[in-house]
């Protein structure tokens, strides 16, 4: 299953809407974008309104990020977390990752 | 239903589509599809990742709907190497515990995500079975 992703820049602030899955098939490329959108913004929006799905592959990528923006003081921030996939992050504590925004 | 698959990443869409055909023929819910394809995949990928070392190996799925299609049995064998992946202690999900440690969230999600999730070793084979009520 695939992801697409639109980027909205707003100087140092950049939003992504992320569309579709991600899975073990596409986790290390979007970990791979996601690193790079921390490394062009001080802070980086994660909308996802249109991710239908993440598993553990996803939450490492999402774990990259956050671990990189950490380390530059950036910020993560999600908004439009929808249900199933708000249900994962609250199981393995990865609320605690995030802004909600 | 009974299908075998190479335990590769690549197999991951056939497999997690199979078992929705399933659970789309029984009309389950779109939250129920969700949490058996993140089962389904944490499980299968723990196979292709991990089971077969030294080499390729297969991935047998098995699906069956019980009590009057209500509960699904999903079922993964493998011949991989011997490994029980409900043995481990649940991944600590504090903000440490998450940044100091790789692994386990995959089978902390399987363990909340099914009603019932059973392993067992028989003729040398790894047998990982999990129930869900739809």
């Amino acid at each position: 299953m695939s992801m697409k992703m639109n980027l909205i820049k707003r100087g140092s602030e950049g939003e992504l809407q992320m569309i579709g899955y991600i899975d073990a098939q596409n986790a290390a490329e979007v970990e791979k974008i996601l690193t790079d959108l921390t490394k062009q913004f001080d802070v980086l929006i994660l909308d996802m309104e249109k991710l239908e799905y993440v598993s553990s592959a996803g939450l490492r990528a999402l774990k990259r990020a956050y671990v990189e923006m950490r380390a530059k003081h950036g910020t993560l921030a999600a908004k439009n977390v929808g249900r199933s996939v708000m249900e994962v992050l609250e199981i393995t504590g990865f609320t605690r990752l995030f802004k909600f925004v | 239903m009974r299908k075998v698959f190479p335990a590769k990443i690549e197999y991951l869409d056939e497999v997690t589509g199979s078992v929705d055909a399933v659970l789309l023929s029984c009309g389950a819910s779109d939250e129920v599809r969700f949490e058996i394809r993140l089962a389904v995949e944490e499980i299968f990928v723990n196979i292709a990742d991990y089971g077969y070392p030294n080499g390729e190996g297969k991935a047998a799925l098995s699906c069956a709907l019980l009590d009057g299609k209500k509960q699904i049995r999903i079922r993964f064998t493998d011949s991989g190497i011997e490994f029980d992946p409900l043995a481990r202690e649940d991944a600590d999900t504090s903000e440490e515990g998450l940044l100091s440690r790789e692994g386990g969230l995959g089978i902390l999600l399987v363990k909340r995500m099914m009603d019932e999730v059973t392993y067992c070793r028989r003729h040398g084979k790894n047998s990982l079975t999990m129930v869900k009520t739809l």
